[in-house]
């Protein structure tokens, strides 16, 4: 009986087997040709990355306005944020032919990636779309486009990085306003450390760094320097650079540093300036949300702060580092649809809608321009607006060196400052060094 | 007792000639069982091929490229040529010796000096023990971050500690090219638990009627260890000995989180050194430091084993 009975149902099980796999692969089907799906690694929630948690929130929104169309899946993944083996990873989908539909990178990482031949070429759709392409600030594409004209990034950001300072520890050091030039800086210094505060925070590498970047972009030709002359020759004997270093290396040696400024640790820098132990700190307007009026920081320190363009060589010398496209939005895809729906979040994140919220919950202000109404301006971190507006005010505007040079560069940095300052070896020997690290072929 | 005792004095425990293990001689398998021995050994023969023979198979092929990211081309022994001459080498080759010459030397020792105190059961030896042994089951990344705000100038507990009797100068342990290297040896040479617990094992294994015979001959405590623990624990030490220098010979995660191989290459290791150059998208060279690494593992295995004689049996 049981027999008669698996004889009978063996077909009949079968039968309603292949009608539910062809159900399936009807709906699946049907699904893929009505709902492109993009893959973006840059775009997960995050509580203590303003910036992820940014994307995230554009990403629900842009896949609600377009349900039915497009999708964007997110990739979990752990170099999601900026980080020294971002690069590492992609290098390693790209090998695989695995690179994501949407990702992040910043100039130095792209340079080495766009080499594979591998990441999508938004030239063609800027091109098809002038109006979009007008809403960027212009030269926003410069750092992002190669020698044959292809534009591998869509610019994220556009921020004026200055200097914060205490105005409590320079009243107490007896300084009435932030220096204008570096001789006045390092009277200032003197001030503070005799006053018992630490003159200016550092960390052996970002900010180091910033501070680096201020001292050749305030003299002639230094703008230059730290966009493409990082990469090229040897700048041992560029008299800008070498001036430059040899300040920045008195600043320790004077003991008007933090004396644990070499980790490469950015928190040590940041947690003696929000302790108040510090009286100034270069950093983009960022740190105001994450730091300045964050848990660590001691009470009511927001409103002893300034943030001012940096000090010049001369009178009415000083300048700003403006950070314009110095990375963004990067895509591996290459296949047409996907490129469309690449190209749709695009639009959509550096709408003036998003780019607004962007400058709100990040504290970054977008790669494109805005028109904003008095309610609008209301809003924005004040500090942060009055330094956007500076930048229009100063001598010289320039970029960091952080973004342009490849992570060679910073190895031998962090490997050879500490030494360098040291006396371990001579100006001549250590820029050499840099050199030959950043000219080299890779990231 | 008395013959037993005079068969195994301590001179004679001195004297004791050394012997080979017997070899394994290679006989034909009987017919008809060829093929579920190859079967069984199947499973084996592909873990160790996908886990090891082809790693190193592509470590050293690569090794004679230009691997990056954009390709790779055979260009001969020319990285091995580059790799003598490059100076920041035999920088990392030589911290590396250092690193596990304070491992023998420091490390080893202490530990064998632990795990025979330990083994004489004084009075709350499990406790001392433990305490001795946590340090092991830590991962070094662990241990790199509590010591990087150890030394920490601002805040450290060992500039606290030293500014309690007057000498805090704020001293940045890490990052000062004088200090950088004790500094960064002084995190790990002190973790003894793993020769402890292999010494207190071994000497748990000694025959007691040895030290009975060697106090009927009127031997004191330390005649004993002198003459019949350590020369018994000499295939033990070799193995701690062995297993110490190649740890260090891969030294990384301690070493990377303290200073990245900083201030100067004053700390940098070989492995460390091979991954910067990993990082630089210079994968053929990399792979050329890997090789030399595996070789100078394979030298320091086969130097260590016939040094202390490690598997063969005093009797």
């Amino acid at each position: 009986m049981v027999t008669r009975f698996r004889k009978r149902a063996w077909p009949a099980l079968g039968v309603a087997a292949v009608l539910a796999l062809a159900c399936a692969t009807a709906a699946l089907a049907g699904r893929s040709s009505s709902v492109v799906v993009v893959t973006c690694s840059a775009c997960q929630s995050s509580p203590t990355d303003p910036f992820l948690q940014f994307n995230y929130d554009a990403v629900q929104q842009f896949n609600a306005r377009y349900k039915g169309r497009y999708q964007i899946k997110i990739v979990d993944n752990q170099y999601a944020g900026s980080g020294p083996n971002r690069l590492q990873y992609y290098q390693r989908l790209a090998l695989a032919n695995a690179l994501p539909d949407l990702f992040l990178l910043q100039r130095s990482e792209l340079q080495t990636l766009e080499t594979t031949g591998k990441l999508y070429n938004f030239a063609p759709a800027l091109r098809a779309d002038r109006r979009w392409q007008k809403t960027f600030y212009p030269g926003s594409f410069a750092a992002l486009t190669d020698a044959k004209g292809r534009v591998f990034a869509i610019p994220e950001e556009r921020d004026s990085i200055g200097i914060f300072y205490n105005k409590s520890l320079f009243a107490k050091a007896g300084i009435g306003s932030f220096p204008t030039t570096w001789s006045a800086f390092l009277q200032d210094c003197r001030k503070l450390k005799e006053s018992g505060s630490i003159c200016f925070a550092m960390d052996g590498n970002w900010v180091t760094l910033l501070m680096w970047a201020n001292l050749i972009g305030t003299q002639p030709g230094g703008a230059q320097f730290l966009l493409s002359g990082t990469r090229k020759g040897d700048y041992s004997s560029n008299p800008a650079v070498v001036k430059a270093t040899e300040f920045l290396k008195r600043l320790h040696t004077s003991g008007y540093v933090n004396s644990d400024a070499f980790t490469g640790d950015y928190n040590n820098a940041a947690t003696p300036f929000v302790q108040g132990q510090a009286a100034m700190i270069a950093n983009g307007p960022w740190m105001v949300q994450s730091d300045i009026k964050g848990k660590n920081a001691v009470p009511n320190l927001y409103s002893q702060i300034g943030y001012a363009p940096s000090p010049g060589w001369t009178a009415k010398g000083g300048g700003l580092i403006v950070v314009a496209g110095n990375g963004g939005w990067v895509s591996g895809t290459h296949d047409p649809k996907k490129e469309q729906a690449v190209l749709a979040f695009m639009k959509f994140i550096t709408s003036p809608a998003q780019s607004f919220a962007q400058t709100l919950k990040t504290g970054a202000y977008p790669s494109v321009q805005l028109t904003l109404k008095p309610p609008q301006l209301a809003k924005l971190e004040p500090l942060a607006y009055r330094l956007v507006r500076e930048s229009g005010k100063v001598k010289y505007t320039y970029t960091d060196a952080y973004f342009a040079t490849p992570a060679a560069f910073f190895q031998e940095w962090t490997n050879d400052w500490p030494s360098y300052v040291q006396g371990a070896m001579n100006t001549t020997d250590f820029l050499g060094k840099l050199s030959a690290a950043a000219s080299k072929t890779g990231p | 007792m008395t013959q037993c005792s005079d068969a195994l004095t301590i001179r004679s425990a001195r004297r004791a000639s050394f012997v080979r293990l017997p070899r394994v001689s290679w006989t034909r398998p009987p017919r008809g069982t060829a093929a579920p021995i190859v079967l069984s050994l199947l499973p084996g023969l592909v873990l160790f091929a996908v886990f090891f023979a082809i790693p190193i198979g592509v470590l050293v092929v690569t090794s004679f490229t230009d691997w990056s990211l954009i390709g790779w081309h055979y260009i001969g022994a020319h990285n091995y040529r580059r790799l003598i001459h490059d100076s920041t080498l035999w920088v990392s080759a030589r911290n590396t010796a250092i690193y596990a010459a304070a491992g023998v030397l420091v490390q080893v020792p202490l530990g064998c000096a632990a795990g025979i105190i330990l083994s004489q059961k004084l009075p709350g030896w499990r406790v001392y023990r433990a305490i001795l042994f946590i340090p092991f089951v830590i991962s070094g990344a662990a241990y790199a971050l509590v010591f990087s705000m150890v030394y920490n100038p601002r805040y450290g507990l060992l500039d606290g500690l030293l500014g309690w009797v007057g000498l805090n100068h704020h001293q940045d342990w890490l990052f000062d090219v004088h200090t950088a290297l004790p500094a960064v040896i002084a995190t790990f040479v002190f973790i003894l638990g793993f020769v402890m617990i292999l010494v207190m094992a071994e000497i748990a294994a000694i025959p007691l009627e040895l030290y009975e015979a060697a106090q009927v001959d009127g031997a004191t405590l330390f005649q004993q260890h002198r003459r019949i623990t350590l020369p018994l624990l000499r295939n033990v030490l070799g193995t701690c000995v062995l297993i110490t220098v190649l740890g260090y010979l891969a030294l990384f995660d301690i070493v990377y989180i303290l200073t990245a191989g900083g201030p100067g290459n004053g700390t940098v290791t070989l492995v460390l050194y091979a991954y910067r150059i990993y990082t630089n998208g210079d994968w053929g060279y990399a792979n050329a430091i890997g090789t030399f690494i595996v070789l100078a593992g394979a030298v320091l295995i086969v130097g260590v084993r016939r040094l202390f004689r490690i598997g063969e049996r005093d009797l």
